[in-house]
């Protein structure tokens, strides 16, 4: 089980070597920071790697709203490399509707628990509101563009996690047991809000490119490497990582 | 407008390539027998029995043939789920005589699962006298109990059913005595049968079936729609070839608290009152939840008006009051069912009750 505390030391010990290298390149250089404020938005998923085998087809994907506001300071090191940290206000999410087959399933409501194998229709909403921090170094490849990677610490400020299963059936504790219809007419639903974990850590790459001298529209990948529900976490059974990429104006000072 | 086809764009793209990710299917892991279908019509009591839906409840099926038939040597036949074989074969010829009862084992398409199923053909002759003295832990889940009949021959029947096995989906922590429908020290002699009205706690809520009415009933119970149509998963009656006059037994009544709705708001004003009744109809379709008092199959119905909330053993007696004539070649050959039904909360069928409402019975019969 990973812990959150495992979770705050990974995160510094990611960060540590670029901690170092600010610490020691502030003393040669009066270099001025540049101050990068960025707008963007983020499409992606929380989603099982890989996709379990139980998990047939993807009926319907619909991105929640999900904008991000961002404020880092940038600090070249040199005419190439540089670096940089900022803190971020991320909305995540989606809705998916997909077919499984024979997926394992805990619902858990207060005492009461049912478990089985689910065949038919799993609905799913996440969203969450995170801030996150993250840290990267940067590569200037041209006048025009810049590249950047790094990684990220992630505070789950709010998160919503529901559902709903139907338009097929449950076997009750093992593939052969009681066999229960779930229609679309009544569905089963679940709120797994409150299991969600606080924290994560991730990485991200991605890349600048400017547009005039102080607007930069910007492009960025990151996953977590941390599922959202904790490790040994029963009702789903496979972790679901945050996978999202985002797109925005950056605007230097 | 461009942004916005940027998304759309992205959203394919990711679409795309989850799609891309999906593995290929597993084999099948369920091992049921969906169906038996019986060749031989001439043999069955219920004409439709040729193609018999097997529900996933009980792991023994029992047919019911008419007196004197040659069970010597048939062949039962069986759709399996997908990908699952059956030993011995579908279609092997058997000797069913003698009350014989035979074992088919089904493999799963990923050979992971079994099941075991026993068959059995007898005769439809029913007990008419319950003292409610045995029952037992219902295989296979072995989580509530049933009641059962020991015919003259000593043999088991399985004549009583309950939805106790819908209550084992919303309470799966729940003791035998917990369930809706138990057997109870304190009968009028010897056991009794305890039907009480129980919640389904939060499971139940989630798909707005909040109380479980106890209940005990002639026929079988099927599971499958207990999440969504329960009504129709009490399939009342099995068939009976006398003409039933009267229902007689004991019960004691005790309402719950507080009356509540579907919606699990409090009915003020009110109490909870149990259901006792029996009902005599023509067989050509089994009688459900949904149309067990209503349909015109119905030959005679006997049933409690008079229910009161009472603490001691009391007697009654309820003439069936017949709506049409019965026909005498109709009676002797096994087209009329019979049920008798007991339910702790007279509207639990529609989920209206009071938890804690108990019924206690003993001592009942049917006499023709």
């Amino acid at each position: 089980m990973k812990t959150n505390r495992q979770r705050i030391v990974i995160l510094v010990l990611l960060l540590t070597p670029v901690l170092f290298i600010v610490k020691a390149t502030d003393s040669i250089a009066v270099k001025k920071f540049l101050l990068e404020f960025r707008v963007g938005y983020n499409v992606g998923a929380y989603t099982p790697l890989p996709i379990p085998q139980e998990i047939r087809k993807v009926e319907s994907y619909l991105p929640t709203f999900n904008p991000s506001i961002e404020l880092a300071l940038w600090y070249p090191l040199n005419n190439r490399w540089g670096c940089s940290a900022g803190v971020t206000y991320k909305n995540r999410g989606m809705e998916t509707a997909a077919r499984v087959k024979n997926y394992h399933l805990i619902m858990q409501q207060d005492e009461a628990q049912m478990e089985g194998y689910f065949t038919g229709i799993t609905q799913t909403k996440v969203y969450t509101s995170s801030l996150l921090l993250p840290i990267n170094m940067t590569y200037r490849l041209s006048p025009k563009w810049r590249l950047h990677a790094g990684i990220y610490g992630d505070y789950l400020l709010y998160g919503e996690f529901s559902g709903s299963v139907s338009d097929g059936y449950l076997r009750h504790n093992t593939p052969v047991g009681i066999k229960t219809e779930i229609t679309a007419a009544n569905p089963a639903s679940y709120n797994l809000s409150e299991n969600m974990v606080k924290w994560d850590v991730g990485a991200q790459v991605g890349c600048n490119w400017s547009l005039f001298s102080k607007i930069n529209l910007f492009a960025e990948f990151g996953i977590g490497f941390f599922s959202i529900f904790e490790a040994d976490f029963e009702a789903v059974s496979f972790p679901m990582y945050p996978l999202f990429g985002t797109i925005g104006v950056a605007v230097n000072y | 407008m461009k942004y916005a086809y940027f998304i759309k764009a992205c959203a394919i793209f990711l679409l795309v390539n989850v799609s891309a990710c999906i593995k290929d299917e597993a084999p099948n892991a369920e091992a049921d027998i969906e169906y038996l279908l019986i060749k031989n019509d001439s043999i069955l009591v219920n004409k439709a029995d040729t193609l018999v839906k097997i529900g996933t409840e009980s792991n023994q099926i029992i047919i019911k043939v008419l007196p004197g038939s040659d069970l010597r040597a048939l062949s039962p036949t069986f759709i399996l789920t997908k990908g699952a074989v059956v030993s011995p074969a579908s279609g092997t010829v058997l000797d069913f005589s003698d009350n014989k009862e035979h074992t088919y084992t089904v493999i799963s398409e990923d050979g992971k699962w079994t099941k075991t199923y026993t068959l059995q053909f007898r005769d439809p002759k029913i007990n008419t006298a319950y003292s409610f003295e045995n029952a037992e832990l219902t295989a296979p889940q072995n989580k509530f109990y049933s009641f059962y009949e020991l015919l003259a021959d000593g043999t088991k029947d399985n004549l009583w059913a309950s939805g106790n096995a819908g209550f084992m989906l919303s309470q799966y922590s729940a003791l035998p005595e917990e369930y809706p429908t138990a057997p109870y020290a304190l009968g009028k002699n010897g056991f009794c049968a305890k039907l009480e009205t129980r919640s389904t706690g939060s499971l139940g809520a989630m798909v707005n079936k909040r109380i479980a009415a106890g209940n005990l009933f002639i026929g079988s119970f099927q599971v499958e729609a207990a999440l969504t149509n329960p009504l129709t998963g009490t399939r009342f009656g099995v068939p009976f070839n006398y003409q039933p006059i009267l229902l007689k037994g004991w019960y004691k009544y005790a309402p719950g608290g507080v009356l509540q709705d579907t919606d699990g708001n409090p009915i003020l004003g009110q109490t909870d009152i149990c259901d006792i009744y029996a009902v005599f109809y023509e067989n050509t379709q089994q009688l459900d939840g949904t149309n067990i008092l209503t349909s015109p199959l119905i030959v005679a119905v006997a049933r409690m008006t008079n229910a009161t909330a009472c603490s001691e053993w009391t007697y009654f007696e309820l003439p069936f009051v017949y709506q049409k004539q019965v026909d005498t070649n109709k009676l002797n050959n096994y087209q009329y069912n019979l049920t008798v039904v007991f339910s702790s909360s007279k509207n639990g069928g529609q989920f209206i009750g009071a938890i804690g409402s108990v019924l206690l019975i003993d001592e009942v019969e049917v006499t023709y």
